[in-house]
């Protein structure tokens, strides 16, 4: 958390060294957290098409943390890769790459858990995995070599497939699932995947030259806003409460439900203020506002203020003693 | 791809149908606005009723007795232990609401027991739903390494026939 506030104050300071230090902070606890997923990794079983996703996502995150330190590099004169190839291959390898692959590879666990639905098709899911693999390949050469636009063009096709199937099997989880009434984390989850999709959309784009204003600013929103955070956002507000639940199972005769660690307002609040500071950044980015991109931040900020006090609460909620038993559930006598 | 196994089959089938069963309770609960079973929640209790004489106790005490010991060996004790600590709080709602909904089938509920009915009758859904989905996630996969063909089908013979 240190290093994440100082890389991002050492960026808008365009101060280099504040910048190099949380770079290379974040870079240490990210590699730390390598260890863990190889680790996770190497004794899972089942599943082929998470795990496959998981040991692509690590790969991508070598090549991500590399870029990184690049772009560090290049900020404080030491010789590296150059900056617009180091930007290429961090944009692709850490959005779609370590954070996409994580999140389409537990997308496979989470959103069957979530509806009840048969778990996904490996095959489709390996191939899923697979052609994101290409993608990202493409898309390396694109940084790297000579012929960029149609290595990104071809990037974004095999990304487009993988996609394409990825989506696929989430939309027959949903169909075939017994439960249907999810809540407002499912419509934040469905309007991430139309922004992942948008993104590639945005993505070809730029990779044409189409001259729209804001378009490279336009994508970074689709792509880390729109796609992955509200994508990891939604699934937090419902996997939390469920974790919490297990964790406070231990030495209790009946444990607490997971709809007692959750808090309905914050999360409405939430979704209200995100979706409006998103679609104020795209409005503001269509029309050169600076004020309303103010305003959407301070929306978006609202927003986050309210996930935090969800969190809060839980966190209180755990951290309460336990009742002797727990909520007790029938006392009435007929 | 769902499991082949045929015990991760029986399994997820009587999930399935459990589920099925707790949803309509559970949506003819929330539209049940009086203090009596009628309508479709006096048809849906005698299921109600038999999924929790029957089923439950009977899928809780297979999983535990062959399949939980089997995780353990496989380094997986820890979510057995965890699945075990649901089974005793679900067995234990169900123990709670189990009279009431005989009850109210019978027709012979009051107002007092109706509402504690409907209490117990969620917190029972909420905690066999979030407990399915940890099978779902976590137990159902592991069956294809725990369980060779021969023991497979053995075992889902056994728990086909009560054996």
């Amino acid at each position: 958390m240190p290093a994440v506030a100082a890389l991002t104050l050492g960026m808008g300071l365009a101060f280099a060294p504040l910048l190099a230090a949380g770079a290379l902070a974040i870079v240490c606890a990210l590699l730390l957290y390598a260890l863990l997923l190889v680790a996770n990794l190497r004794g899972a079983r089942g599943m082929p098409g998470v795990v496959a996703h998981g040991w692509a996502a690590l790969g991508c995150l070598a090549v991500a943390l590399a870029s990184a330190l690049a772009l560090v590099g290049n900020y404080v004169d030491l010789p590296s890769l150059g900056r617009p190839a180091a930007l290429a291959l961090h944009v692709a390898f850490a959005g779609y790459g370590f954070m996409g692959l994580l999140a389409l590879g537990l997308s496979a666990i989470l959103v069957p858990m979530f509806t009840l639905s048969p778990l996904p098709d490996a095959r489709r899911h390996l191939a899923s995995c697979a052609f994101a693999v290409v993608g990202l390949g493409c898309a390396a050469a694109a940084a790297l070599g000579n012929e960029p636009r149609a290595w990104q063009i071809a990037a974004i096709g095999a990304g487009t497939i993988a996609v394409a199937l990825h989506l696929t099997l989430m939309h027959a989880a949903l169909r075939d699932g017994m439960r249907h009434d999810l809540g407002r984390s499912f419509v934040l989850v469905k309007i991430a995947w139309v922004a992942l999709a948008a993104s590639l959309l945005a993505a070809l784009a730029l990779a044409l030259g189409t001259p729209l204003p804001g378009l490279a600013t336009l994508f970074g929103l689709l792509l880390v806003g729109a796609w992955l955070l509200t994508f990891t956002l939604a699934m937090l507000q419902r996997i939390l409460p469920f974790l919490a639940s297990m964790h406070a199972a231990r030495g209790r005769r009946r444990p607490p439900l997971p709809s007692t660690f959750s808090t309905a307002r914050p999360l409405a609040i939430h979704f209200a203020c995100h979706l409006a500071a998103l679609a104020g950044l795209a409005l503001a980015l269509a029309t050169g506002s600076s004020a309303l991109a103010a305003l959407a931040a301070a929306t978006g900020a609202g927003g986050a203020i309210a996930y935090l006090a969800f969190y809060m609460v839980l966190l209180r909620r755990l951290a309460a003693p336990a009742p002797a038993g727990s909520r007790p559930a029938v006392a009435g006598e007929g | 791809m769902q499991s082949s196994g045929q015990v991760s089959q029986a399994l997820d089938s009587e999930h399935r149908n459990n589920l099925d069963v707790l949803g309509r309770v559970e949506q003819a609960l929330a539209r049940s606005a009086g203090t009596t079973a009628d309508g479709e929640l006096a048809r849906l209790l005698p299921a109600f009723v038999r999924l929790i004489e029957q089923d439950i106790g009977r899928h809780f005490d297979f999983e535990e007795s062959e399949l939980f010991p089997r995780m353990a060996e496989s380094g997986d004790g820890d979510m057995a232990e965890l699945m075990r600590e649901e089974h005793d709080a679900i067995r234990e709602v169900a123990a709670e609401v189990l009279p009431l909904a005989r009850r109210a089938a019978a027709g012979s509920l009051d107002r007092a027991g109706f509402d504690a009915l409907r209490r117990g009758a969620s917190e029972l859904i909420e905690r066999q739903v979030a407990h399915i989905q940890k099978e779902t996630m976590a137990l159902l996969p592991l069956l294809d390494d725990l369980l060779d063909e021969d023991l497979d089908r053995d075992l889902a013979f056994a728990y086909a026939t009560g054996s």
